[in-house]
């Protein structure tokens, strides 16, 4: 009896001692990530690709493997603009349970918008995320605006549109950006920032006068 | 608005500021007007740009995504507990030792380049001699001979074909902006430059020392594809090109098809080539079609 009372705590502690690891492991890839370390991204992308896709497959009935595939990036990409803007700075699950998550949100609105409604409209009880994790989801920008601000980006030169991207999208520094892309000073990278983001803010306008 | 203020809205959209700046920048985007509209404009081009920086990870994972599917593919064939394979390794590898210990035997390959005048008089040669083809070993010889000689014939066309219509991509847009002491210019302004110039070694050089970001541009990988087919590095550019067909986003992705084909021509493939000269002839949006009806014209 003794011995029995002494066994399950231990169980208990290790079980704590697990999931501690496991979180402390997900906010340290948090912080590499978020300090641009994209091979972490490469690494999770990789590291959970294949069950996710046979675990939405399975789940949502989809047969067609490049949509799966497609919500997949799409899962990922938000998870990664969560840390990059820093709205997502620990986690209290693991990162795979988190971007499975993620992942059934998304796909979910993608079935609501195709009308599909044989689903639950609720998360799935197995997905217990905790409510200290505050998640923003990205806002869907109606389809004509998306075509308009791509359309205006992809007129600017490649390598503006580069450096755009690095510096705020990616998040970088400046004197990353000026040792990235070969850049003699900083001044140069700030000064080619600002015309291509103000070219890109005026081209924009521009457009949406018309 | 003050130059102050877009430098401000610059670091805000950057996240660089503290956590009251922010809130100064906020407070000011509702309750000024000329701010507001600035402030509205500039955030609308940072959507543009988070646009493009998504189709850039997708770009990114679609390559992870062939890694992958590689390797998985990879495993599900050379799986070591099926005999078959094991069988078919063991196969290959003795398919490659013969083919070493071949190697070995033979001459040096330029040495091996017979002209037809060469081999034509190697078998008059030896059907003068012997008069008639009674030597049986002989008579195999010179049937090789002949089937060499067809090789050559067609491999010496194709080559010719493409040396006379093989000319780099270029269009005007394409001059650098940048010139000027090359050591203070980035990889990819040399890049840029020394294709412009035809300095096709350089250009490699310059695109090998840009960031992999870069090097995994569709469009950059064309011109540099073209620069490869110009120091002779066909097998490399045939990779290239055919990857940026499949990936189907660069904006040379249909002029990708008459290059490949011409890099096929080089290296004797006139099936493919014909094939991909097809492709090219079909899709309106062409630009060199009667370049492309002349070479098939050449391989028929």
């Amino acid at each position: 009896m003794r011995a029995e009372v002494l066994l399950r705590p231990s169980l208990q502690h290790l079980r704590l001692c697990k999931m501690e690891t496991a979180n402390q492991s997900a906010n340290a890839l948090l912080q590499s990530l978020s300090g641009g370390n994209m091979a972490v991204l490469d690494q999770l992308y990789d590291a959970h690709r294949d069950d996710f896709l046979k675990w939405a497959g399975a789940r949502f009935h989809i047969k067609n493997r490049d949509d799966l595939l497609d919500a997949w990036h799409d899962t990922v990409i938000m998870f990664y603009e969560q840390v990059r803007d820093k709205k997502l700075t620990h986690l209290t699950c693991e990162v795979k349970t988190f971007l499975f998550t993620i992942g059934y949100r998304r796909l979910l609105k993608m079935f609501k918008k195709n009308e599909k409604t044989d689903l639950v409209d609720e998360f799935d009880a197995n997905i217990n995320i905790s409510q200290s994790i505050n998640v923003i989801e990205n806002e869907d920008i109606m389809e004509q605006q998306q075509q308009l601000l791509k359309a205006s980006i992809e007129k600017l030169p490649e390598k503006s549109r580069q450096i755009l991207v690095l510096r705020y999208m990616e998040g970088k520094s400046i004197p990353y950006i000026m040792k990235e892309m070969g850049y003699e000073s900083e001044n140069a990278v700030s000064v080619t920032l600002s015309r291509g983001l103000k070219k890109l803010k005026d081209s924009l306008t521009q457009r949406i006068t018309q | 608005m003050e130059e102050r203020d877009i430098v401000l809205i610059e670091r805000y959209l950057a996240g660089e500021l503290t956590l009251s700046e922010r809130a100064e920048v906020e407070r000011r985007a509702q309750e000024e007007p000329a701010f507001k509209k600035e402030f509205t404009e500039y955030m609308m081009a940072l959507e543009a740009i988070r646009l493009a920086g998504r189709e850039e990870l997708k770009n990114r994972f679609r390559q992870r995504d062939k890694i992958l599917d590689g390797k998985s593919a990879q495993v599900k064939r050379f799986n070591p507990g099926n005999h078959f394979w094991k069988l078919a390794a063991g196969v290959l590898i003795m398919i490659l030792l013969g083919w070493l210990i071949y190697k070995g035997y033979q001459k040096p390959y330029e040495e091996n380049i017979i002209t037809e005048v060469e081999m034509d008089s190697v078998i008059d040669k030896n059907i003068d001699t012997t008069g008639s083809l009674q030597n049986t070993e002989l008579r195999a010889s010179n049937e090789e001979k002949k089937e060499n000689k067809k090789i050559l014939k067609t491999r010496n066309k194709s080559e010719e074909l493409y040396a006379d219509n093989f000319e780099p991509y270029r269009d005007e847009s394409m001059e650098p902006m940048a010139r000027g002491d090359e050591d203070e210019l980035s990889a990819f302004e040399q890049f840029e430059l020394y294709y412009w110039d035809k300095n096709f070694e350089k250009a490699v050089a310059a695109f090998e020392s840009m960031s992999e970001s870069q090097k995994q541009n569709d469009n950059l990988r064309f011109l540099y594809a073209n620069a490869l087919m110009g120091l002779g590095k066909t097998d490399k550019a045939i990779n290239i090109l055919t990857d940026i067909i499949k990936n189907n986003k660069s904006i040379y992705k249909v002029e990708a098809n008459l290059f490949l084909a011409l890099s096929y021509l080089r290296v004797g493939n006139e099936s493919e080539a014909k094939k991909h000269l097809d492709i090219y002839l079909k899709d309106e949006s062409s630009e060199q079609k009667e370049k492309a009806r002349k070479i098939l014209a050449g391989i028929d």
